[in-house]
């Protein structure tokens, strides 16, 4: 697997508050790749420093093996980003918008941009600043997916759009997605989106990647216990993430289910019932 | 594309064509009279000096736009874009400058120009130097003698070189400069308002994106207000109009105290400044209380739009139970704020023209008259925005700031006049407009309701 994103010991701080933390992660081509974390946690930071739209404090990041501080015109021409914040200039009108972008890619696609044009509805004459937010973050994903990007980076995208863009929006990233050697990350609060699309999850918390694995084995893992047994019994659970006392059962969430564990016990005759948790849960299990 | 953004606007292109064609107009009567080579260079220069200056305030939105880091060869393109632009304005210089010297001096002049102004637009606090050196012209009575004597056109033109070296060099460094994050988010939020809806800026620039002294003015103006409502059981109707109608760019006790300093230490300055450049001082207490007077409008017109909202609540409010009731306390704050600002720039001008007698008691007499006319039209044409159904806040703010410029421009020439104005009755007759333009729109106000409010 090629490595598209390597980041070692990434550190940022705004003013005395520490966002990233000796953060280390790798991310491999054709990861489709939800990020997770609280309000605050860092996940535009992290975005935008590994993009080097932002200073970092201290680390190293590679894209596509070059640091990501002196990036060829080549490798940024691989690169889509879909800010959380739009910024473009206001007062361009979304056509004027669309031509400014276009001088800088080779691979644009015309094709593309006038296909979602379409089918989003979006005026080609109005400004910017004229847009509705969604109408805005349809016109910023155009502008990410028109150049053909091979790593395209999405900060909170559906945020802004109404249920129907993102219904679209997401079918445009399974299209992408079928095609192998595309890598997305994208930040988001929607689990379901992130459950219908990505591959892999990511949980950023306390500055760094705390959890990063598959999303089926996370799901997989991730689990409820239910034990039934009697109160003076001492039962230790594996990996556990948080449990609570009942008088006839012991109820807890583990972050990994031991299948050694599971038939001890099962051979010692403890019930135990396992029931997966949503993507929802186990984020608010992982980070509480 | 990214010199259309650069250049963009029509007005902008077709005021620097025409001083342009000016030039050109210029050297094609009178081609050979050496005095007219200076007149053709100035107006180089300074049609030039606009340009650079409207550039320099898109080129900061341009370098910190946050794709211009991931784009690729963003900044080779938008170097070889800003090369373009400067030959292009370098043409006319070319083609109407006979003399090499000339051209080459004019050039060099150019480029700093460019320089300055990129250069102030991203570090504000250089700002500060251009202010001080307004006063320049007054110190240069005590250049030493070998100094003035020293032809400045030649010296330009033989810096060239270097001149162009360190810009090229500067050019460069704008790829790397990140700056005060606070100041170029202001400068961009100023700017892309300020395409966008002309004018309409003030208020929507962030508190923290300010400077000290401004947050300072602000948060004081304002705290007077929490004053009111903490101090007061039951606020009146005015009250409440004046609580809800605060926004960043009011004008309030703190602004009166600042301009009154402000005054204070320029008049004691220009005390200290005699001979000739003492006429640019003696332009001071005409341009400052037309400026203040503009502001006051300006400020209160965009708060008001910016609150527009909230008034509107306010007007459905039980308290204000009558129909006219809110139309009435509303327009009798505005009234209100424009006397007090009105009579603060009367009484502290007698003041200052009784202290330092840089005007005459006509003049004063004369300015309070021309201003007073204005106040009356300004207003007028406030409250006819605000009692119409359409829109027309960015055509409002046009008509008051020409009404403010003209103003500026009537004084400065009856400047040296020796008789009051109010003796002409062509003056009377454009103060009787005033007030009727102004009693019927504030009558419509009251009949209308404020509807656009």
């Amino acid at each position: 697997m090629t490595v598209v994103i390597k980041i070692e010991a990434l550190n940022k701080a705004y003013k005395n508050h520490q966002v990233l933390n000796n953060l280390h992660w790798e991310i491999n081509q054709g990861d489709i790749v939800g990020l997770l974390g609280k309000n605050g946690a860092g996940k535009s930071t992290l975005l935008k420093g590994l993009l080097n739209l932002c200073d970092i404090d201290g680390g190293t990041i590679t894209l596509f093996g070059e640091d990501h501080l002196n990036l060829s015109a080549q490798t940024k021409g691989l690169i889509g980003y879909v800010p959380q914040e739009n910024d473009e200039i206001s007062w361009l009108s979304v056509s004027d918008l669309i031509k400014f972008r276009k001088q800088f890619y080779t691979t644009w696609c015309d094709e593309k941009v006038h296909q979602l044009v379409k089918r989003w509805n979006i005026d080609l004459t109005k400004k910017i600043a004229e847009l509705s937010p969604g109408q805005v973050q349809r016109v910023l994903i155009i502008l990410a997916l028109a150049s053909k990007p091979a790593l395209i980076i999405f900060d909170e995208p559906a945020a802004a759009l109404d249920p129907e863009g993102r219904r679209d929006f997401l079918k445009e990233i399974i299209a992408l997605a079928s095609e192998e050697h595309i890598t997305i990350i994208f930040s988001t609060h929607i689990t379901s989106d992130l459950e219908r699309v990505a591959n892999k999850v990511a949980i950023l918390e306390q500055g760094h990647i705390c959890y990063f694995d598959d999303l089926d084995t996370t799901k997989e893992n991730v689990v409820q216990l239910v034990i039934s047994h009697k109160i003076d019994e001492k039962i230790t659970v594996p990996y556990v993430l948080r449990s609570k006392q009942h008088p006839k059962y012991l109820q807890c969430v583990v972050s990994q289910l031991d299948p050694n564990w599971l038939s001890t016990m099962k051979n010692q005759g403890v019930e135990i019932h396992v029931t997966p948790m949503g993507l929802e849960d186990i984020f608010l299990e992982l980070t509480a | 594309m990214i010199i259309n953004i650069l250049t963009r606007g029509w007005i902008l292109r077709v005021f620097i064509m025409l001083l342009w064609l000016i030039a050109v107009l210029g050297r094609l009567v009178t081609p050979e009279a050496k005095f007219d080579v200076i007149v053709i260079a100035v107006f180089i220069v300074f049609a030039n000096g606009f340009l650079y200056l409207a550039l320099s305030f898109r080129l900061i939105m341009l370098t910190h736009q946050s794709m211009s880091r991931l784009l690729p060869n963003y900044f080779s393109q938008l170097k070889v874009a800003l090369l373009t632009i400067f030959l292009i304005s370098l043409l006319p210089t070319l083609l109407l400058l006979p003399d090499v010297i000339a051209w080459f001096a004019v050039l060099s002049a150019l480029v700093c120009i460019a320089v300055i102004f990129v250069t102030l637009t991203y570090k504000t606090k250089l700002n500060y130097g251009i202010c001080a050196l307004f006063f320049l012209p007054s110190l240069s009575d005590n250049l030493p003698s070998f100094m003035a004597e020293i032809n400045l056109a030649l010296v330009l033109a033989w810096s060239f070189p270097l001149i162009a070296w360190g810009a090229y060099l500067l050019l460069n460094r704008l790829e790397s400069y990140h700056g005060n994050a606070d100041h170029i988010s202001k400068i961009i939020a100023m700017n892309g308002l300020n395409v966008n809806k002309p004018l309409l800026a003030v208020d929507d620039v962030p508190v923290e994106s300010q400077n000290r002294c401004q947050q300072w003015l602000i948060k004081s103006n304002l705290n007077d207000y929490v004053r009111i409502i903490r101090s007061s059981n039951k606020l009146s109707h005015r009250q409440l109009i004046a609580v809800t109608a605060q926004g960043l760019g009011s004008i309030g006790r703190s602004t009166y105290l600042s301009w009154a300093g402000i005054l204070i230490a320029i008049s004691l300055l220009a005390k200290h400044i005699t001979g000739e450049h003492n006429a640019i001082i003696l332009l001071l207490p005409i341009i400052f209380p037309t400026v203040m007077l503009g502001m006051g409008h300006l400020n209160l017109f965009q708060v008001i739009n910016k609150q527009k909202g909230l008034l509107k609540r306010l007007s459905i409010m039980p308290c204000f139970n009558n129909k006219h009731s809110f139309s009435i306390a509303f327009i009798r704050y505005i009234i209100a704020e424009q006397l007090k600002l009105y009579s603060f720039i009367a009484l502290v001008f007698a003041v200052f023209t009784y202290l330092f007698q840089f005007i005459t008691f006509t003049l004063y007499v004369n300015i309070l008259a021309v201003t007073a006319s204005v106040f009356l039209v300004n207003l007028a044409l406030m409250f006819w925005c605000w009692s119409n159904k359409q829109r027309f806040e960015g055509i409002i703010l046009w008509l008051m700031l020409a009404a403010i410029i003209f103003c500026i421009i009537y004084l400065v020439v009856i400047a040296d006049q020796q008789v009051f104005l109010w003796q002409s009755s062509k003056f009377i007759a454009v103060n009787l407009l005033a007030v009727s333009l102004f009693s019927i729109s504030a009558y419509q106000s009251y009949h209308r309701g404020l509807r656009e409010l």
